[in-house]
């Protein structure tokens, strides 16, 4: 299943979209069935009507463009607008929201030739790391229905896992990409903040948020990124190449085979500390010989600061949320369950009832943060401690080119495992946390099974706007290890 | 955080809860807070806070003229509203009266 070659039958004419499409539909609903993996309903018959309408328009000739994702079956996640479609956000507050406007990252891919089966379902407002925190249920993973797939991506993970798209697209404010991604066994790539507009995407922590691409192989990865990154004047936070990137930013798919001959990698060696499942380990120290071996220098490097990104992450993000989501209130748009004797009364009830526990715990811990009294001593102290992270990092990114570490610190563990215990929860995020909060673009690469069969990932970083380098490094390690 | 903070931070946040989060969340939100206390031991004197990951980049952004558009769709955004007022007058969402 490659996307480059799938598009290539299309615009040839060997393959219609609509066959394509009738060939998957099939394999979608049932993933479905066993995964949970998208919010119902399936966008079956909206998929079949923008699939003929690409045929037509390949039948029609008359050198129109065909796009780069043309009559590809795509997901998106449901905390993404796609107009016509509820966007629920896996929260019962939204569950009838409809979604006035299209995503700038999705209308992209359309625009493209995409065509999006479904939406998937998620942790709660993007909150959790387990898919178990969504009102629609909890999402399984297709190596193992009895575990979690990771969060909070956790249905575009998952059905790209279980091969019924080509391709999704998740949001990412802590590794809700890379973490899911690693779990499920499929590339999944955080780009550097600013570089793909959130317009559209419902926001969660606003300086942390980034969308990315979820795909079975390095290329069709860096290919999604291509069409979805670039300036949105909708998205103030959008970073505008025009005026400071070097041209080759966004020329994503153009690098991915230039090999690792002579570039620099290091591995903190804080990240190889207790909490490390052994296995893991020793897939890093195999993919760091494997990139030895391909020219590449392997170093160890530190980063102090480690230890403390759980907890600066706990206060930015929650906080962020805590001013983000008071515009749930029953009034402009969201379930209302208004019959309480006054208008407080009435968001108190809508909140209770619209809102599952860990969004509610998680408002909470941004509200304490951000009140009187503990504002300095939480919230700037994190934003404080933030920049030292970022120090950190700059300091290894004068020494090596990229970093090399696990995407998790253990694979994918059971369904209800650790529900009871949010802060063990929190603690799987580690080593995918950081590069939100300093901004750098990551990426996760599937580096086959441990001894249970269930996926691991090998995570790279880069420094700012260099994410065209993940792909490439991305490129040399992935099937090595193929999956089964 | 015990229980009479979790029901003062409760109504600024908003939010009420089930028996269940009730009983749950003082210790939970404690455990977590205890844990991001760790921070405490680190200097941050001189260091300025971080709002955002790309620094002076994104200060460049924000000298970018601002400019007045209209949104083309408010019908649409209004249907979304669960008690929107009435279709001769669709300009406003209708809450309880808040003045006597």
């Amino acid at each position: 299943m490659s996307i480059i070659k799938t598009v290539d039958k299309i615009r040839s004419g060997e393959l219609s979209s609509r066959e394509l499409l009738e060939k998957y539909l099939p394999l979608i609903e049932a993933g479905q069935e066993k995964l949970n993996s998208y919010v119902p309903p399936l966008l079956s018959e909206k998929a079949r009507l923008a699939a003929d309408r690409l045929d037509e328009r390949i039948k029609a000739g008359g050198g129109e463009k065909i796009g780069r994702l043309a009559g590809i079956p795509v997901a998106i996640k449901d905390n993404m607008l796609l107009e016509g479609t509820a966007t629920t956000c896996g929260s019962n507050i939204l569950k009838n929201y409809n979604s006035p406007y299209t995503a700038t990252a999705v209308q992209k891919i359309i625009d493209e030739g995409a065509v999006i089966v479904g939406k998937t379902n998620m942790d709660e407002f993007a909150m959790g790391s387990s898919g178990e925190t969504s009102y629609f249920g909890p999402v399984k993973n297709p190596a193992d229905i009895n575990r979690i797939p990771g969060g909070s991506s956790s249905g575009s993970a998952a059905v790209v896992a279980d091969k019924h798209v080509f391709a999704s697209l998740g949001s990412d404010t802590g590794g809700s990409i890379r973490q899911p991604a690693a779990m499920c066994g499929v590339v999944g790539m955080k780009p550097t903040y600013g570089l793909v507009s959130r317009y559209g995407l419902v926001a969660f922590a606003s300086s942390l948020d980034q969308i990315g691409p979820f795909a079975l192989n390095v290329e069709d990865a860096a290919l999604i990124l291509e069409v979805i990154a670039g300036y949105d004047p909708k998205d103030s936070t959008s970073y505008n190449p025009e005026n400071y990137a070097d041209e080759k930013t966004l020329d994503i798919v153009s690098g991915v085979n230039d090999g690792v001959n002579g570039l620099k990698f290091g591995i903190p060696k804080e990240y190889l500390l207790d909490g490390l499942d052994p296995e893991i380990r020793s897939r890093l120290e195999e993919t760091a010989g494997i990139l030895v071996k391909a020219g590449a220098e392997v170093q160890e490097v530190s980063l102090p600061l480690t230890k403390y990104a759980v907890a600066v992450y706990y206060i930015v993000a929650p906080a962020e949320a805590s001013a983000n989501l008071a515009r749930y209130d029953g009034v402009k748009y969201g379930l209302r369950t208004g019959n309480g004797k006054d208008l407080m009364e009435d968001y108190l009830k809508t909140r209770q009832e619209g809102f599952g526990s860990e969004v509610k715990r998680r408002i909470m811990l941004g509200t304490y943060a951000l009140s009187s009294g503990y504002y300095d001593a939480y919230y700037l102290k994190a934003q404080k401690v933030r920049n030292l992270m970022k120090a950190d990092f700059e300091n290894v990114f004068s020494q090596v080119d990229m970093i090399l570490s696990p995407t998790t610190p253990t694979t994918a563990f059971k369904i209800g495992e650790k529900t009871e215990d949010p802060l063990t929860m929190y603690l799987s995020d580690i080593y995918t946390i950081s590069s939100n909060l300093v901004g750098i673009p990551a990426i996760s690469i599937p580096a086959g099974t441990d001894s249970k069969g269930l996926p691991i990932g090998i995570q790279f970083m880069a420094p700012l706007l260099e994410d065209r380098r993940l792909f490439t490094a991305g490129r040399v390690i992935e099937g090595t290890y193929p999956n089964e | 955080m015990d229980a009479k903070q979790v029901d003062k931070v409760a109504i600024l946040a908003r939010l009420e809860f089930t028996p269940e989060e009730k009983q749950k969340f003082p210790e939970q939100l404690s455990n977590i807070l205890n844990y991001i206390d760790q921070l405490t031991k680190l200097d941050t004197g001189e260091i300025q806070p971080m709002g955002q990951p790309l620094g002076e980049l994104m200060d460049k952004l924000r000298l970018a003229e601002d400019n007045h558009l209209e949104y083309e769709n408010r019908e649409e955004l209004l249907k979304n509203a669960p008690d929107p007022s009435p279709p001769d007058d669709p300009e406003y969402f209708r809450v309880k009266k808040v003045i006597e």
